[in-house]
Formats: C-alpha cells, structure tokens, sequence
C-alpha cells in the first residue's frame, strides 16, 4: 500500500504537514511509508492523501487533519481502509471528464526523485528527441498544433523554427515560470509536483533550436517551487545527465535558474529578458523577437511551464494524438485553475472543446452554497468577464477571444451575485495601473485614469459620461499600448460594460450597488423582528457601531460601521442585512 | 546602410535602412508627431504618438521603433491613428502639471509678459524691460499707478511673504524710459478711426499703429486720456504722466484731435465712409442716481461728475461735511479728492463692511490715514433736505446676512434703526452708466451698451468695433479696456486683412494642482511696498502721493518673482502638439506627481512635475553622457526620472554635459544661466561653430537681448560641459555672482572635461575664463 | 558594523562572477541578508561593481519584491489575487491592518510586525490567503486572522 501525500504549497498551507507528522508517528517501524506528492489538484478537498492499494486500486482521503490523518494510518495497519474523509462520488467526477498531460504527474510522482520521474516513463522523450534530430522535431511539434499556453496562443512550432534558423552558436531556451496572473496556479502546480517535465521538455526544445542553456525565470514568490527545481536540476547533474556531451549523445545542455522579483509585466517577453539580463523589467517593441535577439543578445526561445510541460508527451506519443485532440484551431488539452465561488476549486486538465459549462458544473461542480452563476472571468487582468448565458461558449482560443475575454494562462474565477462587476473591473485595473512598467502613456496614465473613473462609480460619485469616456480610453489603451499588459488591459472593463451596463448604470445613476459590494453604497441594517438582543454582533462590532439592549433589537450606526461583515458573519439568525440604493429598504 | 523604397501615404519615397521608419518619414519631409524619440538615442516607444500603420500589419506600429524594408506601405494618418494621438496627448497632459505661462500672465485682461518685465528689471536691463512691456501695453506709467493688478492676485508668491509688487515694478520701468517710441511697421495704406481717447481708445490707435495702419483719434474732450484723466484725480496719476505716454503716440504717427463730439461733428456713418474701418471706445461718463428720495436736490452730485469738474479745473465747492456713497475705487477717489478740497469731515458710507469692500485695500488704508471716516453697515434711504438743498443723508443701518450670488454676504436691514449723517454734499460713487444716447445706429444691449461680439468686438454694423467700458457689460478697470482695445485692434487688423480672429489668450498648460509646499526653502524677501507722501503733507495737496521705486528697491523687488512659467514656452515640442490635437478637451483629471524644483546646478533646473517621462533624458545620461547618473526610479504611474537616492544634481555624479536639457521635449530639465532671472522670451537662433576647443564641434547659439542663453549640438553626442554652457556663462556672469555661484559654475563648467578631451587650455578659474572668451571675441 | 555589512555582501558577490545581468540574484541576495536593500548595501555593491547606483535603485524600486524599507520580525503577506478579492480579501487586509495598528508597508513599534499587499501567491483554491515569512494560512476569516496574529504575539511574549 502506497500513501502519496498532496505536498504542494496549498497542501502544506492546508496542513499537509500535520497530516504527515500523523501518518510517520503511526507509520514509524512499519513497512509504510509516506510519498510526497505535488498537488493532484482537487485543492478544494486540501489535505489529500491518495491511498494506492495493492492491487492498483486508489482510494482518495481528503479534508484531512492529525486525528484524521492518524486514524487513517491505523485503519491501513488493520488492513481495512477507514471510510471517514473519503472524497464522495460526486466529488470523485471531479477527475472524471479530465485528460491529463501536463498534470499527468502531479500527485503521482515524487517531486522530489528523479527515478520517481523517471520510473513513471520520464526522460524516455528526451532520449527519442535526440534521435529524432532538429527538424524532426520540430515537424512533430507543428504536427500536433501546439500553441503557446502562456496567454497569446501563438503557434510553438514558428517560434521554435525561427530561433532555429537564427544563426548563432550561442542559443538560449527560456521558461517563463513567473506566473503572475493572478487566479492562475497550473504553473506552480506543475513545477512543484512534476519539475522534471518542465526540464524535460525544454531539453527537448533545445535540441530542437540548438540551444545549450535553458535558464527558468520563476516567481520568488513560489519558495517551493524554486527548491524543486534546483534540487531537479542537481539531481540531473549528479547523474550525468546535465552537462557537455550528455550521455555521449553529443548534445549538450544546463540549467539556470533565475528569480524573479515581482512584476507581472515580466511574463512579457521582452521584459521577461530586460528583468534576466538584470535590468528594469521594460518591454521593448518587437522586431527583433526573442527569436533573433533575446537572452544576451542571442536567438532565445521562450516558453511558458504548460507549453514546455507538453511537449515531452507530445514527442512520446506523437504529434497526431496530440492533435486529435480539441478543435479545428487549437488542439490538445489545457490547465485551467477554477477559483472564486465554485464548490470544487482546483486544477483541471481537458481537453479543448468542452464548454466553460462542462468544467464550471461538469467537473466543479457549480456554484458554492447553490447560488447562482454570474459570469466567469477568464485570462485575469488581461481577459475579461463571460456572463451567464454565455457559458456554453467553446473553450479554444477564438471562440474566448470572441467573448472579450482571452484563454490567458488558463484562470477561470468562477462569480456570483454577490460579485460587483465594477468592483471587479476596479480590481483588475488597479492591478494593472500598479503592474504598468510606467514606459508607454497609454498603459501608464491610461489604466491610472481607467481606475480613478471606476473608483468614482464605485464610490457612487459617478457620472453618466463616464461609462463612454471609459470605453474611448480602453479603446485607445488598446491600439496605442506598448506591450501586451497595456494592450489587454482594459478588457476587464469593457467586457463588464459590454455584459453589465446595468450595473455600472445602478452604480451612476442610482448609486446602487446591485451585488452590494461596493462599501460607499451600501449600509448594514438589523432587521428588527429577526434579531433576539443576543448581543453577539455588539461584541463583535471592531468600531462599536451596534448598540442596544440585550434581549430587545440592536441598532447600527451607519456613520461609525465600517462594513466589515463581522457582524453578519457572527449572527445567529440571518438579522443583518446589507441595503443598497435607496428604494430597496 | 542600404537604400529602399517605401510608401508613404501612397507616396513612393527612398528610405535608408540604417534609420528608423519614424526617421526616414521626418526625412521624407513628412510630419510624424513625437516626443520620446532622438536619432542619437535608442529607441524607446514610449509616448506612443508616432503610430503609424503598415500594409499587412493589423496592428499599429511605432514608427521610432521600426525598421524599413523594400516596398513597404505606411499610412501616418487615420480617423483611428489620430484619435489614438489625441488620447495620448490628453492623458500626458493629465499628468503634465505645469504653467506655460505664470499665473500673473494669465490674470492680466492684457496677457503682459510679466515675468518676462520683472525678470529684465531683476537683472538690471529697464531698457529691455520698457521695450516688452510696450509691446502688450501702451501706457503703462498710468497703469502703473492706478491698476488695482488682479495679476498680484494671482502672484504664488503670495503663499509666501506676499505678491510681488508687479503694479509698482511696471511703474518704475515705464517712468525709467518715459521716451521709448516703439517703432511701427510700414505704412501699409489703410485707415482707422478711433472716436475716444481714453485707455481702450488709446490703445487700439497704438496697436493700429504699430501695425501700419494711419489712425486718426476724434476726442471729445478737451483733453486726452478718457476717465483716466478725468475720473483719476491727479494725486494718483499726474495729468503730465498721461501727456507724456499720449505724446509717445502721437510721435508714432497717431492723429488725435480733440473737442470733437460724436454725433455731432461726425457720425458713426460719416467715419464709415471716410475710414476702412471705426473704433467706438466713448466710456461710461454717468454716475448712477442713489435711487432714494432727494436724490436730485441740490448738493447731490455723481462721483464721476465730481472728479471731472475737479479734474477739468473747475472750482468746486463741496462744503465742510461731505458723504460719499459707495464702496469701490471712485468713492474712495471722491473722498480723497474731497479732503484735498477742504472738506473737514468727510465720510464714505457703505452697506456692507471694509471686508466686502471693492476697493483696493491700499486706497482705503490711505484714505484712512488721511482722516477720511467710514461709516459701514449703513444704507442711504433719503437724502433729508432743507429748502430743495440736501443738508443730510438717512441711512437704514444693516448687518451681514446669508452669502449672495458673489459670494459675499448680502447685508439686511436692522428693522427700526435709522440715522441721520449730517453733510453740505452727497456724493453718489455706486457705479456708473453709459451715457449712450448718440450711438443709438449700434445695437444696444440691455443695460444701454454698445452690443459687440465677445471675440471680435465688432458692433452689429461691418467694420465698426467697439470696446472699454461702452461695450457689453459696462464699466471695468482701465487695464480691461486697454486690453480690450489692443485686442480690438487685432480684430480689426485681421478684418481688414481677411483672417480669422484668433482667440485672446492661446490654450495654455495650467498647473491646477499647485501645492504650495513645494515652494519650501524658498528664501525669505519681504515685499517692498511703494513709498507714500506722509498723510498730513498729501491730504492738502493734489501733487503725487506716491513715489516710484529707486533702482535698488526695484531691483531687490523684482528679484523675488518666482519665475512660474516655464522657460522652454517658446521651444516646448508638447505645446504646439496640445494645441493641434485640442488635447485638453477630453479632461481626465486625476492624481498628479508633484515634486519640488530642483535649481541645485548652476546650468540645469529640473522640473519633474513637467516630465512625460519620454525617458530621452535618462537615455542621454546612460548613452551620451556615459555616467548612468540619471535613472527611471518605481514602477508605473510614480515613476519618476533622477538621480540615485533622489541627490540634487550638483551633489550627484552629473557631469554637466548638457545633454539631457538638450533632449527633453518639455520644461522638465531646462538650462539657465547665471543671470539672476531667466525670462523666457522670445530668442534668436545663429549657426556657431565652438572654439572652445579644437574638435570644432557645431551649435546653435540662441541669444536674448544679444545675450547668449543657450548652446545647442547639432550633435547629441558633442554636447559637453564647456560648448552648452561656456558662451551662456561668459555672457551672463555679473556682478550680482556671489563668490558660492562662481565656484559651483567653474566645477560644472569643466565638468564633462575628462570625457571631451580636445585642446582645451587648462582649467581656468570664471573670471580667467570670462577674459579669456571676451579677449578671443575681439 | 559597516565592515561585518561588506563582508556579508562580498559574500553574495562572490556568487554571481557577472554583477550586471545577475543584479537581480545580488539584490535578492542582499534583501535575504537584511530584510531590505539599504542605501549603504547599494553604496557599496556600486563601490565593488561598479554598477551605477542609479540603476540599482532603479531596479530594487521597480520590483514589487524588493523593500526599501526595513520589515518585521513576522512579514505579513496579504494576497491580493482575484479569487482572494472574491472571497473577501479586503477585509482580511483591513483586519490585519486593525489588528497591527499599522499602514501596509510600516512596521509595529516593536519591529515585530510588518504587513504588505501583494500579489497573488497561487493559493488561489484555499482563498482568502495570506503568508507570514514562508508560511501561507489560507481559508481565512477575520476571527481567524486575529487568532493567528494573536498566537504570534503571545509566542514572542506579548
């Protein structure tokens, strides 16, 4: 009986660690012991223990703690698996419907061994890759339709070609690891649980465009990450297989490993290399691409953690399975990290096609407390919101684009009516009016004025002219931005106001906040035949705003409440109610 | 480097490889707007103006940051590019706090180039000064003694120890060159009657005539100058002053004849016929009745009425008690006047308090100090007389209510409180009326003014204009009607020419969020205040009250002027930009960045609150200069330009080569030199080869006044310490250099000296320097 | 102390024989040493590279990763990603601030606490989510904030 242990970050911040000192105290001087594994995904279910039984069969434990944990353990001993926090059926449809490539070794293997890696099939499409040659591989590559996974969906092949044909004895193989979107966590996800695939596939891809140094650009912000790569890459190079003349293949290969320093404008590619040659993280205009001059000057190719965890499959199993997978334009599966408020977080990989439905209510099963769907926002600060009823939309890289919104690196946040779209609109802005490098005028004083008008809506001081001044500076952002991030930035705003002119009109007109979310236009109110005078919320209150008698209704004091909802949080029978607008009492 | 053929607008036009598209549209002749682009520097594609599209391109490009290539086809203008452009503009604008002009300038109703006057008194050039003062207005010793000056108003020296005396400085200049005759423009055969010979008529025949146009003047009183001879009493502004500045118009070839009544030696049509065009400026000559019973007995005179007769000569008897009404700057004239007629008690009553009072502050304190009693909170009801002869005036006594629609609390009546003011003479001063019954071919407005256009002047009849106090809204300070005239004058020049009108006051940059915390550390000045004759000499005596500053009290003075507007007015690339693409129509208020100047370095004053962060500057600095000194600091909206840990520049590693002022497109970093001020005006520009060394380096020398103010590389990368700021040094030192300037000026003008390594003799101390420039000159 | 700063910072120099393009890695080098990348670390990363400081500066003050400021013993991180917003984030970055007494980016009087808006922290599936130094809390309430802010006070004897 094997025991894998989810030990990704969001496990360990779940409490995966209380969970394995569980487990090893009760394991201790048997012959079990714990595996730990990267996130297999279903982070809703966070800490997870996947039990793999002898005879193959798998039985997953989820919601565990040290009493769980332990119990578990002593059920294993007995020979007689618990039946406690096992994950339901229902739950278990989460991996129903999922293809997984590039999360194919999360939760399977050890991220932390290479001949974990390796036992599970690794390194066998690197040793075909070599045989294969350059070109070969790159025909594979174009064979299967694989398109850059990072957000844009430009084909992999046409970069791979051009940096081969680039003329230089010095080429570069970048990873864009610095995963900056936020809503999104594949990358994490993959690099934590499964690093060698990453490696594995940039390897590849450097056989492809002749290139001997891959170097990994990853967010400092994923400590673990970054611990299990280098402790990948040394593993690596202990076993010769990191070098010159790897494996007397001729080819040889190393790695690099650089962090970044937190900017999203770096996931940009031209800033990606200002920030690795050790500058301000400024994108520049292209031609040149990367492709002809990127890292130190030379033909780099760069990818994202998705892409480059594709490609070792692809080679493996060919560019044709590959591509009888998804639609006419874009083909194979993707990662998407579902957050925001749906009832099963997590990470799923399916193929394209399947409709944003399929995954929201399919596999995630809908929405948290049953409440009903709103909109789906897709590509994070750079895609937009996909109302309701456009949920059955097919999830490639035109139809999404048609929506308003972008695939992106694949973060769907999932909202419902209690989710204001000028909030959120405010939110994405201000992300981006704080990411903005600060080098083009569009991008900087654009999103800068973009936020202070939907500040002014959401503080209820807005006005009628301000919905068309904000569609006339995001149209304007659009054409005249420098790079990717000012290009994309407006759409969270006007795919909001393309689906949701009626609650920025509330917010202006009526200074209403439908969703009540927006603080300046809402007040919290007791309703006095719900309230029992238990006094709770009084005690509760942070700025003494609710006072009374006990045993008869309290009051708020809208002057003093700064609308922290601990009031709501903490009663007992649902009296707290948030007004907005005027009418609606 | 290679030659192809591209597009340009459909254009076939040769292009050279080695430039960018940007370049090689500019050299086609094209005009690309742009502010972050050099051909020296690398390209950056930051101000994101010079979108251009591309055949097969569905993007927009920036051509600063594209290369040509054979056959390629470029669009520079579209409805979408050009909107993109304007956005652009609105939104550097947005983030561009700074003042074209000083606040002063644009508070003046004559846009004078004040801190141009102040800055030439300040360095001690009254010449100069008199010449730019002359050039916006035709009499400005007058004005400079009456002008309740709304520029000090606006003075940011006001948020210190108080506005600089701009009224007074112009004063002193004027009375400095009394006899400065501006030279006119040839004859150019066309004719212009002016009916009026006050300020507004004044100064269209002045303007007409610098413009060439023949002007005759038809007056109808005896005497030149309009209200500011007959409604200024003398102790303010001597007869002789206004005789003096008329003469000067007259030398300019302007006719006037006076003693000639409209409609009755001449009409509007007569004059129509005889000259190409007529300028109606007769005034406001009637008081306004106090509108309570009595108000015509004997002993109830006008204001105006009053001061005329006193003005003309006439002997006028006012009687022992004398009552004023009224709260503005001719009721204090006509109790000032009254107290040098022997009046012994003099009184001016108002309805509201001093604090509501429209008179000048100064005049009321004067009057004070010569004995003058107020009686405020009082509203005349009835003039009490006796035998039809006023012998009283009642007044209902008041006290301050609610704010009205100006803002200033409305009085009310004390219900049942009355009082009875003794006096021989009522004097109404609560305003005047036009007395327009004989210009009655014009339209009319309600308020029975001449009717003209807001921006031409021109009457409801082809080719008569009009202005000054006869138009529209009535009565105003004579600084409004001299502008009025000088713009009437333009408007008329342009009629007679067929050309549209330009607007009075150009679109200028405002800085709407001036925070006066950046003025910290500013030394402190106080304002000198002109001297006044002692009370008790004045009070008996129509002789001027006031004295004009001496030289040393002007020149102190106009040293305190802060130098609001910006230096880089008349070379500023955004400007003309902004205005072309109308960029302030789309108002995207918001936050801004505000910063303190810095006017550390003795050559270059930084500015940031200016800087689109085009990032030329900090280009130069790491590409020209090589010293890397000046670098992007943040991220996003705050990011700002400048040196490591924010050092001011003469404490950071700045070499002084002038290539960062060289670069910025805007007032951000500009250079100055030595002289205690640096006006900016308008300059002129000569091709110089530098001998400051023998690499032989080619400038543009741009000199003020004959005084080099500026040296400009043809080459970006020949800009050195020596070549930008050597000539303008050599020109501007004087002896107002303190010992401190002089050597922070010899360590930055050699500054740059290991990097441009040509001949250059050794290091000379300023004054070594100076002689040694001067010698190689002659 | 000055002599002990340059020893420390010789060492992080020694790692990375290409100052220039691994500016980055010495920062962050300098930053894990220090908590934050003072004037004086920059002075002399200039004195021993040459690296002009006005690039360092415009470096460390362009990434959100790099302080210029000192932080707390206890770095609270409050994640401002997109799935935290949704979740209420806000009010987790209102009661950290209640509970501190203190702006985002100052640090408590004792030096103990400094807390910080940041970006997302991938814990997106257990939102709202914070992190002290390594350790990332998700799931979080405000009771629960103030439970977790507490437990480290009354740790440090407070």
């Amino acid at each position: 009986m094997r025991f894998l242990l989810g030990y990704g970050s969001c496990g360990i911040a779940s409490g995966a660690n209380s969970v394995l000192e569980g487990l090893s105290e009760c394991f201790f001087g048997t012959e079990f012991t714990v595996e730990k594994v990267g996130c297999n995904g279903l982070c809703f279910a966070e800490p997870i223990v996947e039990v793999i039984c002898d005879d193959g069969e798998s039985v997953l434990y989820g919601r565990l703690n040290k009493q769980s944990a332990v119990k578990l353990a002593e059920s294993a001993k007995t020979g007689k698996l618990m039946q406690e926090n096992r994950l339901s059926d229902d739950e278990l449809r989460f991996l129903q419907g999922q293809k997984r490539i590039v999360l194919s070794g999360c939760g399977k293997v050890d991220p932390e061994s290479l001949d974990s890696y390796i036992e599970n099939g690794g390194y066998k499409a690197l040793e075909r890759a070599l045989s294969m040659g350059s070109d070969k591989i790159i025909e594979e590559i174009k064979i299967s339709g694989l398109r850059g996974r990072g957000g844009a969906g430009f084909p992999t092949h046409i970069k791979w070609q051009a940096a081969k044909n680039s003329q230089s004895d010095e080429k570069y193989i970048v990873c864009n690891a610095d995963e900056g979107d936020p809503g999104a966590f594949m990358d994490r996800a993959v690099l934590e649980g499964d690093p060698h695939r990453v490696l594995e596939g940039m390897m590849i891809s450097g056989i492809a465009i002749g290139a001997h140094m891959g170097v990994i650009y990853v967010r400092a912000e994923y400590p673990l990450a970054v611990k299990r790569l280098k402790k990948a890459i040394g593993e690596l190079r202990e076993k010769g297989l990191l070098g010159d003349n790897i494996l007397n293949s001729g080819f040889s290969f190393d790695f690099n490993i650089m962090m970044g320093a937190g900017a999203f404008v770096c996931g940009e590619e031209t800033a990606l290399l200002a920030s690795l040659s050790g500058n301000r993280g400024m994108p520049v205009t292209k031609p040149p691409f990367p492709a002809q001059k990127g890292f130190r000057k030379q033909p780099t190719n760069i990818n994202n953690v998705e892409t480059f965890a594709n490609v070792s499959w692809i080679i493996e199993n060919g560019g044709e399975a590959f591509a009888s997978m998804g639609t006419e334009g874009s083909k194979g599966t993707k990662v998407f990290a579902l957050a925001g408020r749906v009832k099963r977080g997590g990470l799923v990989e399916v193929p394209m096609g399947l409709t944003i439905n399929d995954i929201v209510f399919g596999i995630c099963g809908g929405i948290k407390d049953d409440a009903k769907v709103k909109a789906v926002q897709m590509g994070g600060p750079s895609g937009g919101c996909i109302p309701e009823n456009m949920l059955d939309t097919v999830i490639d890289y035109e139809n999404i684009a048609r929506t308003g919104a972008i695939m992106g690196s694949g973060g769907m946040i999932v909202m419902d009516e209690k989710t204001c779209m000028v909030d959120m609109a405010k939110f994405f802005m201000d992300f981006t009016s704080k990411e903005s490098c600060g080098k083009c005028v569009p991008c900087r004083i654009g999103t800068t004025r973009m936020l202070e008008i939907l500040e002014r809506i959401a503080n209820g001081k807005g006005e009628e002219s301000d919905i068309d001044t904000l569609v006339e500076l995001g149209e304007s952002i659009k054409t005249g931005a420098l790079c990717g991030l000012g290009n994309s930035a407006p759409n969270p705003v006007l795919t909001t106001i393309k689906y949701f002119r009626n609650e920025y009109e509330a917010h202006i007109k009526e200074k209403c906040c439908p969703a009540k979310k927006c603080t300046a236009l809402i007040r919290y109110s007791i309703v006095k035949d719900l309230c029992k005078g238990c006094s709770l919320c009084s005690r509760k209150c942070p700025v003494e705003a609710i006072s009374g008698q006990i045993k008869s209704p309290y009051e708020i004091d809208a002057e003093k409440c700064v609308r922290c909802g601990q009031c709501i949080a903490t009663c007992r029978f649902n009296a707290i109610k948030i007004i907005s607008g005027e009418a609606k009492e | 480097m290679s030659i192809v053929n591209i597009f340009i607008n459909g254009k076939e036009c040769s292009a050279d490889t080695s430039l960018s598209l940007l370049d090689n549209i500019l050299n086609n002749g094209v005009y690309l707007p742009h502010l972050c682009h050099n051909k020296e520097l690398e390209s950056y594609g930051g101000c994101g103006l010079c979108l251009v599209e591309v055949e097969g391109i569905r993007k927009p490009l920036r051509a600063c940051s594209t290369s040509v290539s054979e056959g390629m086809k470029v669009v520079t203008s579209t409805p979408a590019l050009e909107k993109s452009r304007k956005v652009s503009l609105s939104l550097i604008m947005s983030d561009h706090s700074g003042d074209c002009k000083a606040p002063c300038y644009m508070a003046c109703p004559t846009h004078q180039d004040i801190q141009g006057y102040v800055g030439l008194i300040a360095n001690g050039k009254e010449r100069e000064a008199v010449e730019l003062i002359k050039k916006d207005n035709p009499l400005p010793a007058s004005i400079g003694r009456v002008c309740p000056h709304p520029c000090e108003e606006k003075c940011r020296r006001k948020h210190l120890e108080g506005a600089v005396s701009i009224c007074a400085l112009k004063r002193y200049a004027a009375d400095s060159y009394m006899d400065y005759v501006p030279e006119c423009d040839a004859p150019n055969g066309k004719s212009v009657a002016v009916v009026g010979a006050g300020p507004a008529g004044l100064s269209c025949a002045y303007f007409l005539a610098l413009k060439g146009y023949k002007v005759k003047v038809f007056e109808a009183q005896a005497e030149c100058g309009g209200m500011l001879r007959y409604g200024i009493p003398a102790y303010r502004l001597p007869k002789e002053i206004i005789d003096e500045e008329v003469n000067v118009i007259k030398k300019m070839g302007v006719e006037i004849a006076c003693s000639k009544i409209l409609g009755k030696d001449f009409t509007v049509q007569s004059l129509k016929s005889d000259f190409d065009a007529v300028f109606i400026a007769t005034g406001a000559w009637r008081s306004a009745k106090l509108g309570c019973e009595g108000d015509s007995a004997e002993g109830v005179v006008g204001g105006i009425e009053m001061l005329y007769r006193v003005a003309n000569g006439e002997n006028v008897d006012l009687g022992k008690k004398v009552c004023v009404v009224g709260g503005g700057n001719t009721a204090i004239d006509a109790v000032r006047t009254a107290v040098r007629l022997g009046a012994e008690k003099v009184t001016l009553v108002y309805r509201r308090t001093e604090a509501e009072m429209p008179a000048e502050p100064d005049e009321i304190r004067d009057a004070k100090d010569e004995g003058v009693e107020f009686r405020f909170l009082a509203s005349p009801i009835e003039v009490v007389c006796e035998n039809g002869k006023a012998k009283g005036i009642k007044v209902q006594n008041m006290m301050l209510g609610e704010p009205d629609a100006s803002g200033r609390r409305r009085p009310v009546a004390v219900e049942g409180s009355t009082e009875i003011i003794e006096c021989d003479t009522v004097v109404s001063a609560i305003g005047q009326r036009v007395k327009a019954e004989d210009i009655d071919s014009l339209e009319m407005t309600g308020k029975s003014t001449i009717a003209v256009d807001e921006v031409t002047y021109m009457t409801s009849v082809e080719g008569v204009f009009a202005a000054g106090d006869v138009i529209n809204k009535g009565p105003d300070i004579a600084i409004r009607a001299i502008a009025g005239g000088k713009y009437a004058a333009r408007s008329i020049d342009c009629y007679l020419n067929g050309v549209q009108v330009p607007p009075e006051l150009p679109v200028y940059s405002v800085n709407k969020n001036f925070d006066a915390t950046v003025l910290d550390g500013t030394p402190e000045i106080e304002r000198r205040e002109i001297k006044l004759v002692e009370p008790r000499v004045r009070k008996n005596t129509f002789e001027e009250a006031a004295f004009t500053f001496t030289r040393d009290e002007a020149l102190m003075e106009a040293s305190r002027c802060l130098e609001c507007g910006c230096s880089a007015v008349y070379s500023c690339e955004l400007l003309p930009l902004m205005r072309d693409y109308d960029a302030l129509s789309l108002t995207l208020d918001g936050k801004t960045r505000q910063y303190p100047k810095d006017k550390s370095h003795p050559f270059i004053v930084r500015d940031n609150n200016k800087c689109i962060l085009c990032g030329q500057c900090v280009r130069a600095c790491r590409e020209i200069s090589g010293t890397e000194n000046l670098g992007l600091f943040g991220r996003g909206f705050p990011t700002v330009p400048m040196s490591a840990f924010g050092l001011p520049l003469n404490e950071s590693r700045c070499i002084s080569c002038g290539a960062c002022v060289n670069v910025c497109p805007t007032g951000a970093l500009v250079s100055k030199t030595p002289a205690l001020k640096n006006p900016p005006l308008p300059f002129e520009d000569e091709d110089y080869i530098c001998k400051l060394c023998d690499r032989g380096c080619c400038f543009v020398k741009r000199s003020i006044n004959g005084k080099v103010v500026k040296m400009i590389p043809l080459k970006l990368s020949e800009s050195c310490s020596l070549g930008v700021f050597g000539l303008p040094a050599v020109d501007n030192v004087s002896e107002y250099t303190t010992q401190e300037q002089k050597a922070s000026i010899e360590k930055s003008l050699y500054g740059s000296l290991d990097k441009y390594k040509g001949n250059v003799h050794e290091k000379l101390s300023l004054e070594e320097f100076v002689a040694e420039i001067k010698k190689s000159n002659t | 102390m000055a002599g002990k700063i340059n020893l420390e910072i010789d060492a992080v120099l020694e790692k990375y024989p290409e100052p220039e393009e691994s500016l980055i890695a010495v920062l962050q080098g300098v930053q894990d040493i220090y908590g934050y990348i003072s004037k004086d670390a920059v002075e002399y990363i200039t004195e021993k590279t040459n690296i002009p400081s006005s690039r360092i500066m415009g470096v460390a003050s362009f990434y959100a990763g790099f302080r210029l400021k000192p932080v707390g013993k206890y770095r609270i991180m409050v994640c401002m990603g997109t799935a935290c917003h949704v979740n209420g984030s806000e009010r987790i970055g209102d009661t950290v601030k209640r509970q501190l007494g203190i702006e985002a980016g100052d640090v408590t009087e004792d030096g103990l606490f400094s807390w910080e808006e940041v970006a997302c922290l991938g814990c997106c599936s257990i939102s709202p989510a914070m992190m002290i130094n390594d350790t990332a809390y998700g799931m979080l309430t405000q009771e629960k904030v103030i439970e977790i802010i507490d437990s480290i006070k009354k740790g440090e004897g407070k």
